[in-house]
Parts: C-alpha cells; structure tokens; sequence
C-alpha cells in the first residue's frame, strides 16, 4: 500500500536492483543506468569499509573508482551470484572478489586507468569519516552499519525534500515534528503544536501522516536494493539488527 | 591512514532521541503493509471506469470495498471515491436499495459526519463519492499510542453531534468504529461510512462481503441486538458501539468479557465509569437514550477535570447538538459534574415496592394474629402495636426511597444492585417482624390461656369443712372436681378459650339429672343430658380436679342451710403452667363461693362468683 510517497513512475514491483541483477547477461542500458544510481547512492558505506580495513584513504577512494568502473563496464553482476537478491549482500562479495584479482594485477595495471569515473566526492567522504567513531566492530559489521545510516539518510532527505517544497509554513512544521518520526518526542504534543497553531489532535494527525509517508519512502528505498519486493520486510529487520549491533 | 575520533565530535552512534537509527528504520516495518488482504485494484486501472474522475491514489481499504482518492474533473475536486465490493452489486436487491437509501445518505449534511456527494454505478460496480477528508483514522491513532484520554473526551462529544444529527434525520450507523471516525488536519472528527452496513447487512448472504477478520474486528463494537435481533436495531445501538469505540480509546482495550472500569486506567478518575458503562449497557433501555446524552455527559465531566488553561479545540460554528448543554444547572455543573439521569433499573424498583409492601405486611399479620387470642385489652394493645409497626415502616420506606431517589436523580450516582438488595433485606426484615412478632402475640396469648386453664383445672386441694357429714363433704369435693375435670377435657378437646375465666355460677351434684335440674336452664338441661354429660356449661363453670384441687372449706351456717366454700389450687404444683410461669413463686389461688342445701344436695355459687 505504497500509495503515498511514490510517483507513479517508480512503481514498485521492478526495484532498479531487480534490473541490474535481471540485466547481468544482456547489459542492457537501462541496466547500467540503475546500477549507476545505486552506486552512486551507497559508495560511502563501501569506502568507510575500506578505510577501516587499514586502507589510506586514496586507496579507498582509487579502490571504490575502480570496483564500481568494473561493475558497470565489465558486468561483473554476471560473477556475483550468491547473495543477488541483495543489492548489500552483493557488494560485499563483488567486493571482495574484486580485491583478490586487483591485487594480482594491481602492478599490472593502472588503477582506474581508461575506465569512465563516477563523479563521487571522496573529501566530502573522508570527512564524514573522520567523524566515525573508533570502533571494536570488524569491517563488515562497520560496513552494514554505514549501510543501514545511509539508506536512513537517503530516505530522510527525500521526506525533508518532499515537505519543504511547499509553503514555507509546511517545511517549519516539519522541522517541528521531525523528531517524532520514531516515536515520542522530548517535548509534549501540546507545546510543539503551539507555535505552529495546531492542537494536540492535529499535531498527532500530522506526525501520523508524516510518519505514513516516511515509511513509504523508507520501504521503497529498501525495495529498490532487493530483488524481490517481498524481501523488503526481511531486509529492514536485517539493517536494524546491524544498527543495533 | 586510520583516524581516531576526538572525543567531543558528535558522532552517529550516539543519536538524538526520535533519530534512534533502529527506530527509524523500524518504522518501515509498522503500518499497514501486509495485511494479507487481496490488494486493492491499483488508481490507474479505474481510469476507464470512471472517466469522470481522475483516479489518484488508494486512500484504504475495507469491508466495504476500496477507497481512492479521486479528483472530480468536471468540479476540480478532490473527492474520496469508495468502489464497493462487485458481489454486492450483482445483487438486484442491494442496488435498488442502494439507489434508494442513497438519497437519504447525501441529505446527511453535518460538519462531523463525511458528506456523501453522488451515488451511482459504474460498470455494474456500485461506487459512492463522498467528500475528501484529509487527515488520519481513530484507528491509526489509535494504533499509534498516542491518544490521551483528554482527547478521547474531545473527540466523543463531536461523534455525538455526527450521531444525534443522523439519527434525528432517521439513519442509524450501524458501524461505529475507529476505522469509520476520521480527523482531519484541524482535529475535526468525521464519521464516514453512515447507513452502509445497513445496506450491506440485509443483502442474502450468499456471498462474502468481508473477510474474516474484518467481521470479527466489527464484532466487537456491535451492539448485543445487532447480532442477537438484528431485524430490531434501533439508534441505541449506535450509542452501544460508541461506548465501545469510547472505552478503547481510554483503555486501548476492547471491553469484552470481565472487564475492567475505564478508570483503572489512571488517566481519569471514577466519574467517567458510569459514563462509559453506561453507553456499554447490554440492555438498551439502560443505555443513555439519545447521543445527545452521552454528549452533555462527556462535556460535563470534561469541564469538571479540565486542568486549568487547557482548553480543548473548539467545535466549529454551527455545530448542531447544542441545547442539551443546558440540561444540568450550572452549580451542578460546576461543583459535581454528573452524568445525565439514570432510569430506574428493574430491580431498584421492585425492591422500593418490596420495602413499601413488606411493614403493612407485617403489620397486618401483628393485628390479625394479636386478634386471635387474648383479652379485650391485649386485641387493642396489638391493634395499635400493629398499626404503630405499619406506619412506622412506612415511614422508613419513604425514608430510604427519599433517599434513593436523590442519590439516583439528583445526585446521579451509579445506584443498582447494591441498593435494591438492601432495600429487599429492609423489606423482608420487616416483614418477617411483623410476621414473628404477631404470631408470637397470638401464641403467647394462646399460651397463657391455655396455662390459666390448665391450672384453674387442677388445683393441688379441694377440702371441704363444715359438711354436716363425712359423705356429705366428700360428695361436694367429688362435685367440684368432677366438675373440674370436666371443664379441663372440654377446654383441651375444643380448644376454647375461656373468657377471662370468669365463674358465673357454679353447680355442683351428685349426678347429672339434679345438676340439671339445678340449672333451671333448658338449653343448659340439654347439653347437660346431651354433650358433656356432668356440670360445664358456657360461662357456667364449675371446678374439680380431685389430684391438685382442694375444697379448703366449706363453712356451713347455723341452721345448716348455707355454706361458704373456698376453694384453693396451688398453681405450682403438677401441670404444665407451674413450668413456664416459675415453680414455686406464684402463691395458690383460691375462690370463695356460697353453697345452699336444698332438698337433693347442696347448692353451691348462686348468683355470680368472683374468681381472684
């Protein structure tokens, strides 16, 4: 019931995970193109596994540029089997795969070299992860954690886009009920709805409608990482059993 | 190469309350996806359907079919446009009635009830539009957690007007529920879906309307004669499901089987039961008679435990339902803020019967029992004891009716079973005194009658001085105790009571022919001849009992013609009355009487003896 957040156009039931995956014989354009969003989405927690595998961070950037040029150009979705259903459990293993082979050619080969780079920025990324705490947790947790957080990110952000493109009284009420999103905020229903001029009922209709729109982005962004819609509910307990972690 | 984080950076593992990632990304899990429902048809495909409307959106989904959000492209609109399920409509009976109620529906124009727009058919579908309520349902809210109880009683009185409306305008729901009670972005209630269930419900039912759990969630907020009579539901069931609805959102739990009183929830106090149990009553003349009720009810009480500068949203203008606010006096309103009047129950009322019927019971089993037995005296002493205990649990009826009624009606409380059980144990307590005491009266009388008998028939000494002979004394003690005797074989075979015991005139003889000629009384020759055989006639008592009476004596004049006697018992000794009236205290009794001599024996008590 998907109803609300979603544009006709991205009708749920073909996820841009599912045309990768389907397109990994054919490398149909379509198929690229999804690919690329995807990676252009989720190369950070992918990066932040890499540095915190010891790697400087020019590797980490060079090593992304490089595994994301290969999946694209190379159709190396052809080789990663196992896990497909996920656009995650996918990575992980291209990933690791990838390294092995890269570094048996590594002094062949420039790394990159000749391969049409996706525009990401790596500073910006660095910096997020010097904010990263200095955790016990091995890279692969690390990596499903920096996962779930973007997904988060990427799904706030398009509720926060979605609500400040109307009236300016509709982004200052979002602002307000925003930390409602996952229950109870600090602040009693009454206060928050005084400044917007709204009553408790109504500040708790809002924070329900908001809520209903924000788990429908949420949903369709995960959906769009599994092959299957109907994993959806079961990758959604596996991100917040690696956030719990 | 590595970097370590400073300790004071701000870092993501450490998020803000509301921003818990875990949470954030449980949120994706809550709602309604998977509800195992069949999927709704998606918005596009009733493009062809309805051409008229641009199809937007699935807005929900329930018994009753599909709901989309819909732009009427003629108006510019947006309209909710509910498709109901096509097996109703391929029941010819269910579309004529659904054309015709449907009229009755879209005149429903009221700020809290979703106006219906059109009603039609469209590819053999039925189909409403009904106006575009942009807001959430109770349910949701409900299921959110997050409804108060000061909300609750914001939202009642709203469904109320909605309800009292529909049903002055003839239109039960029939299908109160939080699925059906939507607010808006304001917080206004809307009640949706009025009258469906009733076209729904009379369709055969050979066809599925809802799926299982849809009939089993809709159960719960029926009204007992919804399922018990349904072809007599009248719009207290309405009020029934309501205080359903009502109860949930108090204690988020459905009130079925032994629950317990709204008010274990803590948020309000007690008042508020009487309120909600009322509403839940399974008898619907128990129920509050009208929405309109419930309405001031809940109104009340919330202005009476409202905190101070919390007003609750205000109702628009030109909300219908107002005149009932006035029904309480504005102290009452004040001071003790009260549910509307309760009606008498059943049992309250018989039991005031019962405590007004049971003393003039009692009392007239006192006067009549009394009246049975004992003198003059004691009958009016009774008389009045009776009268007395009749008035006087009169007086306490009317005393704890009084009562009563003021803790029902004015005061309001919650007064049923607890109080028609007392008042029945008053009642029965009166009259089981009344009973105990009359019948007592009587026995006693009863009693002591006997008791007297018993012992003026066997007095312990009959002597008999101054006979001019031994023959002569002994036939005069024989007399009297014969005579005695047989006045006690009468007494204890007819049971009469003796009159007091008062000696007229004693007759005394040798055998029966003389006493009778004695007498000189025809009708006392008879009976004498006929019945008794020697010496007892009504009122003409004569004594003897040889074993416990003796003649003390018999004094005879100078000339032997005349005689006093007296005769002395000791009440004490022998027979039954020495036992109950206290062995050995009462001093003997006697009586004193004259005798005369005449040609066949001696005459004794001519003329009138006082007995002592």
């Amino acid at each position: 019931m998907n109803h609300d957040g979603s544009p006709p156009a991205k009708a749920f039931h073909t996820t841009r995970w599912t045309l990768v995956a389907r397109a990994r014989q054919g490398e149909g354009e379509p198929a690229r193109a999804a690919l690329e969003e995807l990676c252009a989405a989720y190369w950070y927690p992918l990066y932040a596994y890499l540095r915190r595998k010891g790697n400087s961070p020019d590797e980490a950037a060079d090593f992304v540029q490089g595994f994301f040029a290969a999946l694209i150009e190379k159709g190396y979705v052809a080789q990663a089997d196992p896990e497909r259903g996920r656009f995650r459990g996918f990575l992980m293993v291209a990933l690791r795969h990838f390294a092995s082979k890269e570094r048996a050619r590594e002094r062949a080969l420039k790394r990159g070299g000749g391969v049409a780079k996706l525009s990401l920025d790596f500073e910006d990324g660095e910096r997020r992860y010097s904010l990263e705490p200095a955790g016990r947790d091995d890279p692969e947790a690390f990596f499903e954690r920096r996962w779930a957080l973007t997904l988060l990110d990427r799904a706030l952000e398009r509720l926060a886009t979605s609500q400040r493109a109307g009236a300016p009284a509709k982004a200052e009420r979002f602002e307000a009920l925003r930390p409602y999103l996952a229950g109870r905020g600090a602040v009693p229903y009454r206060e928050v709805g005084e400044p917007l001029g709204m009553s408790e009922t109504a500040v708790k209709v809002a924070i329900h409608r908001l809520r209903g729109r924000y788990r429908d982005i949420l949903r369709e962004e995960i959906a769009q990482t599994v092959e299957d819609p109907a994993l959806t509910d079961d990758e959604t307990r596996r991100l917040m059993a690696a956030v719990r972690r | 190469m590595t970097t370590d984080t400073p300790p004071d950076e701000p870092h993501r593992d450490a998020p803000p309350p509301g921003e818990d990632p875990a949470a954030l990304l449980g949120v994706g899990l809550s709602g309604p996806s998977g509800t195992g429902r069949a999927p709704a048809p998606p918005a596009e495909s009733l493009a062809a359907q309805f051409p008229a409307y641009e199809v937007l959106e699935v807005l929900g989904q329930g018994g009753m079919g599909v709901v989309y959000k819909a732009r009427q492209r003629r108006l510019d609109r947006i309209v909710a446009l509910k498709v109901l399920p096509r097996a109703l409509s391929e029941d010819p009976a269910f579309t004529e009635r659904f054309a015709r109620e449907g009229r009755t529906l879209a005149r429903l124009q009221h700020p809290h009830i979703v106006g219906v727009h059109d009603i039609g058919e469209a590819d053999g579908q039925s189909y409403l539009v009904m106006e575009y309520v942009d807001g959430v349902t109770l349910r949701a809210l409900m299921d959110a957690g997050e409804l108060t109880a000061k909300e609750a009683l914001t939202i009642v009185p709203q469904i109320c007007d909605a309800l009292q409306y529909a049903h002055d305008e003839g239109v039960v729901h029939r299908d109160i529920k939080p699925e059906n009670v939507l607010l808006d972005r304001s917080g206004s209630v809307k009640v949706a879906d009025f009258g469906l269930a009733k076209l729904a419900e009379r369709a055969p039912g050979d066809f599925t309307l809802t799926g299982t759990d849809q009939i089993m969630g809709t159960l719960h907020y029926m009204a007992p004669e919804q399922y018990k009579t349904p072809q007599d539901v009248d719009h207290r069931a309405d009020i029934f499901s309501l205080g359903v609805v009502f109860y949930e959102m108090l204690t988020g739990e459905l009130p079925v089987g032994r629950f317990d009183e709204p008010s274990k929830s803590g948020e309000l106090d007690t008042r508020i039961d009487e309120i909600v149990m009322r509403t839940l009553e399974r008898e619907r003349d128990q129920r509050y008679q009208n929405a309109r009720e419930v309405r001031t009810a809940v109104t009340t009480f919330a202005d009476g435990g409202r905190v101070a500068g919390e007003q609750p949203p205000r109702r628009r203008e030109g909300d219908e339902g107002e005149p009932a606010r006035h029904a309480a006096p504005p102290a009452l309103t004040r001071e003790r803020p009260l549910p509307g009047p309760r009606p008498l129950s059943r049992w309250f009322v018989t039991a005031l019967v019962f405590v007004f019927v049971a003393p003039v019971l009692g009392g007239l089993a006192y006067i009549l029992y009394g009246a049975l037995a004992g003198t003059e005296k004691d009958r009016v002493l009774r008389g009045v004891i009776g009268w007395l205990f009749m008035l006087g649990g009169l007086g306490l009826a009317g005393f704890f009716s009084t009562i009563a009624i003021i803790v029902t009606q004015v005061y309001r409380a919650r007064v049923r079973g607890q109080f028609a059980s007392i008042a029945l144990l008053v009642g029965c307590l009166a009259a089981m005194i009344g009973c105990v005491f009359g019948a007592n009266a009587a026995m006693h009388d009863a009693n002591r009658a006997w008791h007297r008998i018993h012992d003026l028939t066997r007095p312990s000494e009959v002597v008999v001085h101054g006979a001019r002979s031994h023959s002569e004394g002994v036939a005069v003690r024989d007399a009297i105790e014969t005579t005695l005797a047989e006045f006690a074989s009468v007494v204890d075979y007819n049971g009469l009571r003796p009159e007091g015991l008062t000696l007229r005139r004693l007759y005394a003889a040798d055998d029966l022919e003389t006493l009778a000629a004695l007498s000189g009384d025809e009708a006392d020759k008879k009976r004498a001849a006929g019945v008794y055989g020697l010496g007892l006639w009504t009122r003409h008592v004569a004594l003897l009992d040889w074993r416990h009476f003796k003649l003390r004596y018999i004094r005879v004049d100078e000339a032997g013609d005349a005689a006093i006697v007296r005769v002395v018992w000791h009440p004490t000794k022998g027979g039954a009355g020495g036992a109950f009236r206290g062995r050995g205290r009462t001093p003997p009794k006697s009586v004193t009487f004259p005798m005369k001599r005449a040609s066949h024996g001696w005459v004794f008590a001519v003329g009138p003896v006082e007995f002592e």
